[in-house]
């Protein structure tokens, strides 16, 4: 090594570099968080209390009514799923290690199997049997060093077949590859080296070729990804952001890759204090919410419109015709679902959670205007059949909250975009349900011929339960009940990967 | 750029001067009240490339020039360095693993070292560097030795 590189040693290397990012407090502060004794949990809220570290199986579910015969895979989830350690309790759902749950259909029958992503931040704290590190919501001192974003990595928000590996992700670091058939944490994925622990979102966008796109941003940096259906990288993009805060999700179209970037900033001072990231966000509503287009061809190719401020989370589908873009997802006020709803959660009290409603985006590339109309439905989480993922879609799939005073999920419903016309089923006061998801029928080429499946939680039984809708009659109520004989903690996301026929 | 970032480069932004030849002012350092300091670095990212080291004392801009510094082999199972004649009082270290030998710390692109690297203490900073005060430790009149982990 000559004397030359030396002397441009660390001091300086350093200098060049925004270390240590996943580094999110200072040693100074104190663990905050919630005190695990004494807490009496609303039996609605029985998921979220979590697990404390175990793997849990099921062979054999007991099924009410008929799966059908062209419904073979895997049913693939994730969610936090472990919230106390040593008596102390996280603040924030998002804050919990990722679990994955596997739920298989095959002519057996359907079995059930979940286990713990074995991040770096996971094996260390099952060791220690404490928190050992800061998490997004709960601001922990740190007791081991954090020298980059997946130091703190959950793995916690959804997972999704590419290739041979299932890849469970977070937001904001690196996915983790897991073995699709046993869950067996491989290790996180670096798809090329100067992309290792970039941020990689959690709501990859799939065509019904393979097509992979995600993104992730970072403190005012956004990152661009274009995967092959085998799980190659193509291409890649790095450029600032024009809105500093937190985008979970996106839309794709047949030309262009579509934000929406709600107004939140982070409280730089609030984080050097010590504050977790979900603790430092601030919504600004003076400021308007950024649509940002990106060519599919040329990610160098940007514009940037605006609307009123309002949140977001989630999207449908994006598709377009004549230089106008539609995307469709679900709107919100602002981040008040975040901040009481869930922190409230945590502690087991139900509360009421902010509606959220079916959005719809109009964009005229032409004219350079941007318009949002929505409609009055309380729902979340909304899926399109795959196989119109960038394409012209006539459905979207939500969740939704029928009478529900809290505003809780306890119905599916199927909006159909041109009529306006829904079909709908509610489990009444006697389920809460997550996200469904569509599988096309064997052998369809129709959009909307096939099933909706998702999970649900029995408030009676406490016992997690899958769902298998006819997705073209969800009216008609579940064609099956996939009953496991325990509950799990709530998911997030997840996705179908078909077993081959 | 936004306000969030502005303020992260403005954090980490110091010009580090030269550690301009170290050896020559090594003679100079020696005093009565001095002892030796050994750091043990540990970890199992020491197998490939050189370990770029920089011992700060308190006087010193801390991640700006240093006292003194190191460049060695990286070595399997961890490397130990020794500097002799170091005079009493509080220091830190900054390091990190030039795991391609090409002179830099490498960062993907948003900023994030993708090399391996620590500090002492172990200590780690929020959105920048640990301060000289999270990283510092004393040295003694007799024999010190100090441990830094890598992952
Ligand atoms: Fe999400």
């Amino acid at each position: 090594m000559d004397r030359r590189a030396f002397f441009k040693s660390t001091g300086a290397a350093f200098a060049a570099s925004a270390l240590p990012l996943g580094a999110l407090q200072s040693a100074a502060v104190h663990a905050q968080g919630i005190s695990a004794d004494k807490l009496e949990f609303d039996p609605t809220l029985t998921p979220l209390r979590g697990f404390h570290g175990q793997d849990v199986s099921c062979e054999r579910a007991q099924i009410e009514g008929r799966i059908p015969d062209d419904l073979r895979g895997t049913f693939y989830r994730n969610g936090p799923g472990l919230f106390e350690r040593g008596g102390m309790r996280y603040e924030h759902w998002f804050d919990g290690d990722g679990y994955v749950n596997a739920w298989k259909f095959t002519d057996q029958g359907v079995a059930h199997q979940a286990r713990f992503v074995q991040t770096r931040k996971f094996i260390a704290e099952q060791q220690a049997n404490v928190f050992l590190v800061p998490a997004f919501g709960t601001a922990i001192t740190a007791k081991m060093p954090v020298r980059s974003n997946d130091d703190v990595n959950t793995a916690n928000t959804s997972v999704v077949r590419l290739g041979d590996r299932l890849l469970a992700m977070w937001e904001g670091g690196s996915a983790t590859a897991l073995d699709p058939e046993t869950l067996e944490t491989r290790g996180l994925v670096t798809w090329a080296p100067e992309l290792k622990s970039m941020p990689f979102s959690a709501h990859p966008k799939i065509e019904a070729d393979g097509t992979f796109w995600n993104f992730g941003t970072f403190l005012g940096k956004m990152v661009l990804y274009h995967i092959s259906a085998s799980g190659t990288l193509l291409r890649h993009a790095v450029f600032d952001a024009p809105s500093g805060g937190m985008v979970h999700d996106f839309a794709v179209s047949q030309k262009h890759i579509v934000f929406v970037m709600p107004p939140i900033g982070i409280d730089i001072k609030a984080l050097r204090d010590g504050k977790g990231i979900g603790q430092a966000m601030t919504w600004d509503a003076n400021t308007s919410t950024k649509v940002l287009v990106v060519e599919k061809a040329d990610f160098s190719r940007r514009r940037i419109l605006e609307l009123p401020a309002h949140m977001v989370f989630h999207f449908g589908n994006a598709w377009e015709e004549n230089n106008i873009i539609r995307v469709d997802y679900v709107r919100s006020q602002n981040l008040s679902v975040f901040d009481e709803w869930m922190r409230k959660g945590m502690r087991g009290e139900r509360t009421p959670s902010a509606q959220s409603h079916p959005a719809f985006l109009r964009i005229d590339l032409n004219r350079g205007r941007a318009e949002l109309t929505h409609r009055n439905e309380n729902v979340e989480f909304p899926r399109v059949d795959p196989r119109v993922v960038a394409k012209r879609n006539r459905s979207i799939f939500y969740p939704f909250a029928e009478n529900q005073k809290d505003n809780s999920l306890n119905s599916v419903m199927r909006l159909d975009v041109d009529t306006g016309k829904t079909d709908r089923f509610s489990f009444g006061a006697s389920a809460l349900v997550e996200e469904h998801v569509f599988v096309p029928k064997r052998g369809s080429q129709r959009e909307g011929e096939g099933y909706l499946i998702g999970v649900g939680f029995d408030l009676k039984r406490q016992q997690t339960f899958g769902t298998v809708f006819d997705g073209s009659n969800l009216a008609a109520g579940p064609m099956a009940i996939i009953r496991l004989p325990y509950w799990v903690p709530t998911c997030f996301h997840g996705n179908f990967h078909a077993s081959n026929a | 750029m936004n306000a969030a970032a502005k303020r992260i480069s403005r954090l980490i932004n110091l010009t580090a001067t030269p550690l301009l030849a170290v050896g020559l002012l090594a003679g100079a350092m020696q005093s009565a009240n001095a002892g030796s300091l050994t750091v043990d670095i540990k970890g199992d990212v020491l197998d490939k490339g050189t370990v770029m080291l920089a011992l700060y004392k308190k006087d010193d801009k801390w991640m700006g020039k240093a006292t003194d510094g190191r460049v060695i082999p990286a070595k399997k199972g961890g490397v130990s360095v020794t500097f002799d004649d170091v005079p009493e009082g509080e220091y830190a270290i900054s390091m990190y693993v030039d795991e391609n030998n090409n002179g830099k710390l490498d960062a993907n692109g948003i900023g994030i070292p993708i090399e391996p690297y620590a500090f002492s203490n172990d200590a780690s900073g929020a959105f920048g560097p640990p301060s000289f005060a999270q990283a510092k430790f004393v040295v003694g009149k007799e024999k010190t030795t100090h441990v830094i982990n890598l992952k």
